[in-house]
Formats: structure tokens, C-alpha cells, sequence
């Protein structure tokens, strides 16, 4: 090919950091203070570069093309590993590149201020190329300058490579651009971006002016595939799944709701009905704690987890640690989930979806050197719901949540203001028995948090939060139940780090709060646990009022060290203070020592190991007199896990993890009484569940992502003695089997086809061994027998999802079809005796259920 | 072991909201067909020579206990036997509300004979006399003590003792039921009380059926044809001079073939008021209402099929002449027809009839 030689257009394909989910085409500079929430990310910088061998016989057929790598670069900027992802069109490609790549040199990426290995994709262009005229002088005249941005997302194209007549440029952060000396007269301008369509544009030049332009690209997959940095950051916790919003809005069955995801990881069991609730590693819901932004909200998902109570536009990513987490989190026995909301955008962008339960929309851009995004959603679905029950019936739920962010450098750092909140209400009334079936029930929270993030002389950095919060609990039922509960909290999070090498950081911090509560509940006397009859009845036993109000302190103090003992082994110690000043009888204060082991086997080996002691307070009504016991104590659990990371082909990592955790002190049901009165509830419950957990997963890659997660498993109870003798029995969310497989694959034509495979043991159920006829009311009453002595029928639910985007320049829109339960299959959910108790019913769950949703964004 | 709060709140919504449209589904309850031994009801008894057929009892007031055993099948030599469990106020759990003593209901009869165990046989058969004894007047005092100290518990001047009725056919086959038997101190209540804490509370009665007919008319119980009457006491006597039974009740006509709605007759409020009580209720807010009882009847049979059972009672009023339906099918032979009315306040009554 005379007059011709080959050039090679490199280009980084970097767009997020998968713990924290920042996309780099869209997101920060490099060098931007951190985001809340976020590790502080600074990618990689290419000092050192190598240009690839053409190959000859490649050029002379004018073969053009890429190869897809991923290259690990350590914590010097070092280039270890190098794959092959896609060897390209010619298989002298793939040799070619590997071997330039292998003398690159990059600084090393940083996260939270430290450098870190990370492993990224790289796209290597083999373009053939006119010979280049000779070097432009730098004072050549400015010919043509503009800016590159996405279509339908309008975000700036990063890092993207223009090529006009041989005058090269690169964009700049903000997909800027400039090229001087370009001949007058029509020129081609040729623009690629490894995450997009290349762009060929015919332009003309005039003499002495300078032509400004705005080009768009077509990103080759929209939303869920953007190439992806792999980083690692530096763990601190045994078992973490971390998720990035891409990943997770197309999951099929959860009708793009990111929060929803965290039901599809090993170690989690799957609530009745769906519920939403957090059942992780055999521990009860309320052992598990949900942060946003370092803050504690009390729940995650709206009315029957339609959704979850934070709109998935302003959520960045998500941290879910089922166990043996570090000393950051405490008050739980559980899990912890930590939501990480995304910085506003510095420009006017928004976003609106509905589907058949909400709608929310979302509004973004400056206010001053600020960003700040506001959004908002409220449900229609009681609306719905009239047109399906029955007459007569009303069942009404309706919900609403906002959240809305303003950031602003501060003090040498990044301040914010962040306010969010959540309100469910619902009402159920059946007209004809307005006495017997009324249900009124009404659940709120808000949130104010202020948020100041700094790092200081290189080796100290500073995250604290402030947040004030309000919860309010109303129900009312059946003229027998009232529940008015409201929480005034101030809490206090705040952690400074300090890391003076490579091998050691230290972190000291305190997780605390002040409470104010008010109650003011009026429940039916139920009688002792375990009595058939309710000791007399509801008319003999008048509902029983209590309401008080009051403060407490919960001060919690935590240290960790990261400490790198030679090449391979990694030691953390942690330390976990905290206390309660609302135990008042019982110990009030605890200490948990936590401790985590990494060895690193091989460059794709890691093996873990973590111990620790995890304690929480009782919940606040278990410590009234009236409903619960004020000389109960803290509940505590010893939970130790060993397990593996290790790297497959195909960009496919395997994580496995065995665990066992022994619950003791736990609040449990007594029938023990103290100077004649019931002391209702008891520390003496405990419990134990272990079992082991495994995610194959692979990452998004050439439009292909899914998991694999699966727990076996047993969680076990031993009650108060003076309520059952049997011994330890399963817990009653006790699923030996728990099966996820997840895959979705997006075409470059913004078609995504999904499905999700869900299996699980059904739980535990305690039998009826007798049915007693009331003669009071002409019904039976059931006698149970040993507690969860059977297991109902196994669950099973196949659900499928299609999308398809359709981009326009400044807006895109999406439509999709989300299916649950495609097959059809009547899962049992609930088991109903007979009218004398010698058979059962089934309830069965959700049937067949599409659900259509149309997106747009600007 | 304990849940959340929230946790099992959340799931009995669930359950509710799915029960709105699928919980017809696969619930076949078949419970009013009578095909095996059986206990249908049971009634407490007292008279204070007032004329009245009351349902509460106070120290010293003789009960009597009447269990209503069916037997379609005709298990041979079944034993009816009472007990009970003397209640507290203290949440004691009792051998009579202890689930693991109820799984095996017989073990009650035996710990009878251990006066430590708390639990005491009232009588053999299926129907029995007892007088409350002096031990309960601790318990009564106790009501009012705490009516006066809490305005939840004004209209609560009662308690429920557990009567367990055990049924064992000769062929080992045990049967169980409950009955409240309802204690309250009733001398000291009532409007005319002196403490103003003790008028909140009405004695109950026992609500009673008068006769049971075949409406021409679904929207009330008459006229059509009657299938059988009570009668005695000031009652008519019944049509040709027949005989009244032992059990009060006039030969009945012939049950019709087909489908058949079928409803009872209560007293004339108007001259029976204790049949249908307005009572008391203690409101969350501490206010007080009142609030009339709504008699339900339950209906079995021995044989035949059972369609649509409808409640067109119009509620908070004293309708007596629109009460429960059912739309019943006699079967080609014998079988008998049961009618249990129930006011919810522990006051129980029926009638048993044979059909040929």
C-alpha cells in the first residue's frame, strides 16, 4: 500500500471502577475530590508508551482492526498480566500489541488516596494510516476546535482520538478538543472511542478562521455495557459483593430496581412473598443494617418491595457484606448494605420512568460552582389494585421517597447536603366487616445528612457526617391494635484515616447517636407464648396500653489497621466499641474484636480468612415493660469464615466462602415470670447457622454479564426452656438450598434479552398436630407441634426481561418488559390448615406477571 | 422464637392482599358436612329463676354444661368428659391452654387426679351440672379491682375459663372443644351499679331460635314454610295437638327435595330483649359505645350438599327477621340438621333436628 504506513491508535477503555460504580467518561477528572460514599478513584495514567509492530502482511492487505486486552497494572504503575479478550481480525494482531503493552509504564490509580492494582480493558486500534506530513509547528494556526459528546446521554466523550488529514488530538475530560494546521478545503475527520461507533465527518476549512463543531457519537451499548475498569480496591471486608448500577438495572425481575439485586446474592434467603426483607447468613431481618452515604435508614423497600424506597437514578452502586465485616459497621448481627448515591452532574440532565406500580422523575445540574440532583417518586398502584380486588374490599398502599443532593467544595475538600426520605402508608378495609378486617398503617422516615470530605498531607484523610433523622410508626387494626412510634435521632459518622506507607493504614472513627422516642401503643393480650387460648381472650384480657417517651445514647467508637506483612499476607485488626444507654438492667456497653487474614497465592489466587465478635442492642420495644423486658441485654454473635478469591478465564471470577455463625443472648420469648408478672422476653435464645457460599461471576464483557450464586446452608434456634424443651429446631427462614443464576447480554443495537433462574428449599413450618373445636366461634383451633419440624415445598421462578433503547441526540428512551414468573408456576407461599387442622392449603404467589416500564432520560 | 414486629406485620399484609383474589383457590373447608364424631357446640345454662336463660355465672351459681356431640357414624360408647383450669389474672399458663398439654387432650383427664396439677374434672357426659365454687371469688374481685383502674377494662368484667370437653369413642377416636365458660361478678354490674366503673358491663344471655323455615324470599326469613318450631313454656302449642318434644321442639314437615334456603326465626326482641343484648364496648380512645349483638348461626348436616351461605343481617340492627341463609340439598334418606346460634359474647344455643 504505497504512501501508506500503519499506526497504531491506542486507546484507554476506562469507565468505572466496579465498588464504587463512577464512570469516568461521565464522571470526575481523574485528580476531582471523591465522591461521597465513594472510594476516591484516580485512574491510571499512561507515561510510557510503546507503539505496536503493524503486521507487514497485515498492512499490505489493508486489514484494519482492534484487540481487546485487560492488563493488571500493581501499585507502581508496573504492567503485570496482559490477556487477550478479542485477538481481532488478523492473528498478528494480538502478538503485536501484547508485546508493546508489556513495556508501557503507567502511575499507579489510586483509590481513596492510596495507589492500587487494578485490572483494566484496553482497546489497541491497528488503523492504516496516510504517511503523517511533517511535524505541525505548535504556532500553526487554530483550525478546528469543538467538543465530542454521547448521543441521547449528552455526556462528554473522554479520551476519544481525532485524526483530520494527519493532525491528531485527544479529548479532553470535558471532550474537548482542538486541532491546528489543517489544510483549507475539505477535510475528513475521522473520531474513535473504544466505547462507541467510530465517526467519520467531512468538513471544510477556511482559510483564517477557525470552525467550531459539536460532534455525537453512538455509544456501541447503551446503560447496562459500558466498558469497564476492573478495580480492586483494597478490601476490607472477608466477603463483599459489590455491584455497580450498570450491572444492575436490566436484572431481570426487579423491573430495573438496583436495590433489589442484593436478593440475588448468595447468603441471602428469599422472604415470603418477596418481600424484600433481608434475611442473611440464618440471621433475622433486623440483624442487618442499611446505610446511604454513611447514614442508617430503617428500611429498604417500599409497600411489599414493589421498590425500593431510594430511586435508582441517584444510586451509583452498593456494597452488601453478608458477614465477618470490619469494624466500620456495628449494632448488627447480620448483614450490612451501604447505598452509594452518585455526585450530581455539573450540567442539566434528568430522568423520568413509569411502570405499572410508580413513577419518579429526576433533575440534575449547577447551581453556582455546585451540582445539586433532585428526585422524586410516588406510587400509583393502589389504583391499580382497585381494579383487581373484590368488591367491597379496599386495599390501598401508597408510597413515596425523594432524595435530594447538593455538592460543593468546602474547606479544601467536598461538602454536601443530602435529604431524603421515604413514607408508606396503607389502608385495608372490608366494608362488610369493618370490625373484623381493618387495617391502617402508616410508615415515614427523612433524613438530613451534611457531609465534609478532605485528605490532608498526603498520608490523612477525613470523612465525616452529620445527619439528623425522624421516624414516625402508625398503625391501627381491628379496633384492637394502635401503634404510634416516633424517632428523633442525631448521628455522628465520622472516620479519619491515616496511612503513612504502603503497608500500614490506621483508622480511627466513631459511629454514634442521640435518640429521642415517643410511643404510644395499645395492643390485645395475647397470652403466654405456647398457650392454645390466649389465657382467657381477648375480652377477658383487655388490650393492654403503654406509652412513654424518652432518650437514649448509642456511642460507638471502631479502630482498624490494614497491615501488608511482606508481599503476600494481609492482617486487619479492628476493634468495635459500643454501647446503649436504653439497657438499662443488663450490660450496656461491648467490645468486638474483629480480625481478617488475605494471603495472596497466586497472581489470581486469594485465600481469606476473618473471626470477630458482632453485637446488637435489643430492638426498642423489646425493652418496655409492658411488650418486652427492660432488663434484657445486648444480643451477640461469633461469627468466623474462611474462603477463596480466584480468577477464571473469560473474565469470570469464583468466590467462595464457608461461614459459621453462633447467635447468643438473643431476644427471644419467655415464659418465665418475675414476682408474679410475665417477664415477657428473654436473653436466653440462641442459634447457629453455617453453611457455604459460592458466586461465579462473570463480569460485563462485549455486552455479556450474569452470576451464578449459591448457599447451602442451616440455621438453627434454641428457644427460652420455659417455651419449648425440644432443643435447637430450624430457624424459621431456613433454606438448605438457595439458587441464583442471573445472564443478560445486550446487542450493539440496544436490544437486552435477560433472565433470572431463582430456586430455593422451602422454609420450615411447624406442623399442627391437633385441631380443638371452639365452641365460641365455630372454629378450630389448631395445635402446633415441635417448632419447624416440616418444610414446605420447594419455590422455584424463571423470570425473563426484554429492553430496548432507542437514542436520539440530546435524549434517549427506553421501554421494557419485565416478566416474573414466565413459566407460570405456582410457587406455595403460605400453608393454611384445613378447617380441623388435619390437612393443609396453599397459598401460591405471584402467577405469571409482565410488567411493562418506558424510561427516558436527557 | 421472636420475629419482628415488622417482619410478620409485613407478611400477614401479604397474606391478606393475596387472599384478596386467590384465596378461594384450593380451599375446600367441607366443614359443615357431618360425616365423622364430632363436637358442634356447647352451652352454659344458668338459671336464676328470672326466666331468663343466662350465660354468665358467678360464685355459686349452678351451670349447667350441654355439649352438642354428633355422631353420624355411630362410633360406639363415647365418653363425654369436662375439665378445666381454674384462670389467673397474671398470665400463668395454664394445662388447659398449654399447647404441649393439648396435643394430647386425654392427658388432661389423667392430671385431673392430681390435685397439685391444676387441673379439675367438672363431670362425665354430654350433659353435666356444676356450681362455680368459692375459689373464683379472688378472681371476680379481681375483675373489678382492675375495672377501676383501667377504663379499658370496664367492659372486660369477666373472665373466660377454659372448659375442655373431651369426646373418646369405644374405637379410640378422641375429639375436642373448647367452651368459654364466661364468670363475671353480674350482681355488682350492670347500669344500676353503684361504682360507676362496674355499669359498663351487660350480663350476657343466651340467644335462642324459634323456628326454622323455607323462605319464599331471600331477603328476609318469612314467609314461606315452616320446617320446625320451639314450643313449651309460653310458646304456641304446636299445629294438631302434636306433642312437644323433651327438647322443646314440634315435629317437624317434611324437608322438601331440591334446593332449599333454609334460615331460622329469633324471639320478638321487643318481648324477649335479652335474646339480642345492646352491651358495652371500651373504645382504644376510652371512649365507650354500645354496640348490639349480631347472632350468628352456623349450620350443619349430617348428609346432602350445602351451597351458597349468605349473612343479609343488616348491621347494628335488630332485624330478626333476616338472619343467616343457607341453600341446602337434603339427600334421598334420613339425616339430621343442625342450627347453632352464637352472639359472640360466649352465649350459645341450637337446634338438632331429624329429618327423614
Amino acid at each position: 500500500m504505497p504512501g501508506m504506513f500503519a499506526m497504531v491508535v491506542l486507546a484507554l477503555v476506562q469507565a468505572q471502577v466496579i465498588d464504587a460504580g463512577a464512570q469516568a467518561d461521565a464522571g470526575p477528572p481523574a485528580d476531582a475530590a471523591p465522591a461521597p460514599g465513594e472510594p476516591a478513584v484516580k485512574l491510571p495514567a499512561l507515561k510510557h508508551f510503546v507503539p505496536a509492530v503493524y503486521p507487514p502482511d497485515a498492512e499490505a492487505a489493508g486489514i484494519v482492526g482492534s484487540v481487546m486486552l485487560s492488563i493488571v497494572i500493581d501499585v507502581t504503575g508496573k504492567v503485570g498480566e496482559v490477556k487477550v479478550l478479542d485477538p481481532g481480525p488478523h492473528p498478528g494482531f494480538a502478538p503485536a500489541a501484547v508485546a508493546a503493552v508489556k513495556q508501557f509504564g503507567f502511575s499507579p490509580a489510586e483509590i481513596a488516596g492510596k495507589p492500587a492494582a487494578v485490572e483494566i480493558s484496553y482497546r489497541y486500534e491497528f488503523v492504516l494510516k496516510r504517511a503523517p506530513p511533517p511535524p505541525v509547528p505548535k504556532d500553526k494556526p487554530l483550525a478546528l476546535e469543538g467538543r465530542i459528546i454521547e448521543r441521547g446521554t449528552r455526556s462528554p466523550v473522554v479520551a476519544a482520538s481525532i485524526d483530520a488529514e494527519g493532525v491528531t488530538a485527544e479529548t479532553d475530560t470535558d471532550g474537548r478538543f482542538n486541532l491546528r494546521g489543517l489544510p483549507v478545503g475539505p477535510v475528513r475527520i475521522r473520531v474513535v472511542s473504544p466505547a462507541h461507533h467510530d465517526l467519520l465527518v467531512d468538513e471544510v476549512i477556511e482559510q483564517g478562521k477557525v470552525k467550531e463543531v459539536e460532534y455525537r457519537m453512538n455509544r456501541r451499548r447503551y446503560g447496562a455495557f459500558e466498558a469497564v475498569v476492573r478495580g480492586q480496591r483494597e478490601r476490607k471486608e472477608l466477603a463483599v459483593h459489590e455491584v455497580s448500577v450498570d450491572e444492575l438495572t436490566t436484572v431481570p425481575g426487579t423491573q430495573g430496581d438496583v436495590l433489589k439485586v442484593i436478593q440475588d446474592f448468595p447468603g441471602v434467603a428469599r422472604a415470603p412473598f418477596g418481600l424484600g426483607l433481608l434475611i442473611v447468613r440464618g440471621s433475622s431481618p433486623q440483624d442487618t443494617v442499611v446505610y446511604m452515604d454513611g447514614v442508617q435508614i430503617p428500611l429498604l423497600f417500599h409497600f411489599l418491595a414493589l421498590t425500593a424506597v431510594v430511586n435508582s437514578d441517584v444510586i451509583s452502586g452498593l456494597d452488601f457484606f453478608p458477614g465477618n465485616f470490619s469494624a466500620y459497621y456495628g449494632n448488627a448481627m447480620g448483614g450490612a448494605v451501604e447505598i452509594h448515591t452518585r455526585d450530581p452532574k455539573h450540567e442539566w440532565h434528568g430522568a423520568g420512568h413509569v411502570d405499572l406500580y410508580d413513577g419518579a422523575a429526576m433533575v440534575e445540574g449547577p447551581v453556582g460552582d455546585g451540582s445539586f440532583f433532585a428526585s422524586v417518586r410516588r406510587s400509583w398502584v393502589d389504583q391499580v389494585l382497585k381494579a383487581v380486588v373484590p368488591t367491597g374490599l379496599t386495599v390501598a398502599p401508597i408510597f413515596y421517597d425523594y432524595q435530594v443532593k447538593y455538592v460543593h467544595s468546602l474547606w479544601g475538600g467536598q461538602g454536601s447536603i443530602f435529604a431524603f426520605g421515604s413514607s408508606d402508608a396503607l389502608d385495608i378495609l372490608d366494608q362488610n366487616t369493618a370490625r373484623v378486617l381493618s387495617f391502617d398503617s402508616e410508615i415515614q422516615f427523612h433524613r438530613l445528612a451534611a457531609r465534609w470530605q478532605r485528605g490532608f498531607a498526603h498520608s490523612w484523610r477525613n470523612d465525616a457526617v452529620l445527619s439528623f433523622g425522624y421516624d414516625d410508626t402508625g398503625t391501627e387494626a381491628v379496633n384492637a391494635i394502635k401503634i404510634d412510634a416516633t424517632t428523633w435521632s442525631a448521628n455522628l459518622r465520622d472516620t479519619l484515616s491515616y496511612r503513612p506507607s504502603d503497608r500500614l493504614t490506621l483508622e480511627l472513627g466513631t459511629d454514634s447517636s442521640l435518640r429521642y422516642f415517643s410511643y404510644d401503643v395499645t395492643l390485645p393480650n395475647f397470652g403466654q407464648p405456647g398457650a392454645a387460648f390466649g389465657n382467657g381472650g381477648l375480652g377477658a384480657n383487655p388490650p393492654v396500653n403503654a406509652n412513654a417517651s424518652g432518650g437514649w445514647a448509642q456511642p460507638g467508637f471502631f479502630a482498624s489497621a490494614t497491615v501488608a506483612l511482606g508481599s503476600r499476607w494481609r492482617v486487619q485488626p479492628g476493634l468495635r466499641f459500643d454501647s446503649n444507654s436504653r439497657i438499662e438492667s443488663g450490660t450496656s456497653w461491648w467490645f468486638d474484636p474483629r480480625l481478617s487474614v488475605y494471603f495472596t497465592a497466586g497472581p489470581k489466587t486469594v485465600l481469606k480468612a476473618g473471626v470477630g465478635l458482632y453485637s446488637e442492642p435489643p430492638q426498642p420495644q423489646d425493652l418496655t415493660v409492658r411488650f418486652g423486658n427492660p432488663g434484657l441485654t445486648y444480643q451477640r454473635s461469633f461469627q468466623y469464615s474462611v474462603g477463596v478469591d480466584q480468577k477464571l478465564p473469560f473474565q469470570t471470577d469464583l468466590e467462595l466462602t464457608l461461614y459459621d455463625k453462633y447467635m447468643y443472648q438473643l431476644v427471644t420469648d419467655t415464659n418465665a415470670t418475675l414476682n408474679g408478672d410475665a417477664l415477657n422476653l428473654s436473653n436466653l435464645g440462641k442459634g447457629r447457622s453455617y453453611g457455604v457460599e459460592l458466586l461465579l461471576r462473570r463480569q460485563i464483557m462485549r455486552g455479556f454479564y450474569g452470576w451464578l450464586a449459591y448457599t447451602l446452608s442451616r440455621s438453627t434456634r434454641l428457644d427460652d426452656p420455659s417455651v419449648d424443651t425440644s432443643g435447637y429446631h430450624l430457624y424459621d427462614f431456613d433454606q438448605t438450598h438457595i439458587l441464583t443464576l442471573i445472564a443478560s447480554y445486550q446487542t450493539e443495537h440496544n436490544w437486552t434479552f435477560g433472565t433470572r433462574l431463582r430456586y430455593t428449599s422451602g422454609d420450615p413450618y411447624t406442623p399442627f398436630v391437633n385441631g380443638i373445636f371452639n365452641a365460641n366461634n365455630g372454629s378450630y383451633t389448631c395445635i402446633p407441634g415441635n417448632p419447624d419440624t416440616a418444610r414446605a415445598p420447594a419455590f422455584f421462578q424463571a423470570d425473563a426481561r426484554i429492553d430496548r433503547r432507542f437514542v436520539y441526540d440530546r435524549w434517549s428512551f427506553t421501554g421494557y418488559l419485565d416478566v416474573q414468573n414466565a413459566t407460570n408456576r405456582a410457587n406455595p407461599e403460605a400453608l393454611f390448615p384445613n378447617f380441623n387442622c388435619q390437612g393443609y392449603s396453599t397459598l401460591t404467589g405471584l402467577p405469571i406477571f409482565p410488567t411493562l416500564g418506558l424510561r427516558a432520560e436527557f | 422464637m421472636k420475629r419482628s414486629i415488622s417482619a410478620s406485620g409485613w407478611i400477614a399484609v401479604a397474606i391478606v392482599c393475596a387472599c384478596a383474589s386467590a384465596c378461594e383457590s384450593g380451599f375446600d373447608r367441607n366443614d359443615q358436612i357431618v360425616n365423622s364424631l364430632r363436637i358442634l357446640g356447647a352451652a352454659a345454662h344458668i338459671d336464676n329463676g328470672d326466666g331468663i336463660d343466662w350465660a354468665d355465672a358467678q360464685v355459686g351459681d349452678m351451670i349447667t354444661l350441654v355439649a352438642l356431640v354428633a355422631n353420624p357414624t355411630g362410633v360406639p360408647n363415647v365418653t363425654v368428659t369436662w375439665v378445666t383450669c381454674l384462670p389467673s389474672l397474671n398470665n400463668t399458663l395454664t394445662p388447659c391452654s398449654d399447647e404441649t398439654v393439648l396435643r394430647t387432650p386425654t392427658q388432661l383427664i389423667t392430671m385431673a387426679s392430681d390435685p397439685n396439677s391444676g387441673v379439675i374434672q367438672l363431670g362425665v357426659g354430654e350433659t353435666i351440672q356444676y356450681t362455680v365454687p368459692q375459689e373464683a371469688q379472688p378472681l371476680l374481685d379481681a375483675l373489678v379491682a382492675r375495672a377501676d383502674q383501667n377504663v379499658n377494662a370496664e367492659c372486660a368484667l369477666y373472665i373466660e375459663a377454659p372448659l375442655l370437653i373431651i369426646a373418646q369413642g369405644g374405637d379410640g377416636e378422641v375429639v375436642t372443644a373448647l367452651k368459654n365458660l364466661r364468670l363475671s361478678p353480674w350482681s355488682q354490674t350492670g347500669p344500676g351499679a353503684s361504682d360507676p366503673a362496674l355499669q359498663y358491663y351487660i350480663r350476657n344471655a343466651n340467644p335462642s331460635i324459634t323456628e326454622l323455615d323455607i323462605p319464599n324470599d331471600r331477603s328476609a326469613c318469612a314467609p314461606g314454610q315452616t320446617l320446625v318450631r320451639a314450643c313449651g313454656g309460653n310458646l304456641p302449642p304446636c299445629d294438631g295437638g302434636a306433642a312437644c318434644s323433651p327438647d322443646g321442639w314440634c315435629p317437624p314437615a317434611p324437608f322438601p327435595s331440591g334446593p332449599q334456603t333454609i334460615c331460622a326465626q329469633l324471639p320478638d326482641t321487643a318481648t324477649n330483649p335479652n335474646e339480642v343484648q345492646t352491651y358495652y364496648y371500651c373504645g382504644l380512645d376510652g371512649a365507650d359505645g354500645t354496640e348490639m349483638e349480631q347472632p350468628n348461626i352456623t349450620w350443619y348436616e349430617t348428609a346432602g350438599s350445602q351451597g351458597s351461605i349468605s349473612n343479609s343481617n343488616p348491621t347494628g340492627t335488630p332485624d330478626l327477621t333476616s338472619r343467616t341463609f343457607e341453600t341446602f340439598t337434603r339427600p334421598a334418606g334420613p339425616f339430621t340438621l343442625y342450627g347453632v346460634i352464637r352472639d359472640g359474647r360466649d352465649g350459645e344455643n341450637w337446634v338438632a333436628q331429624d329429618f327423614q
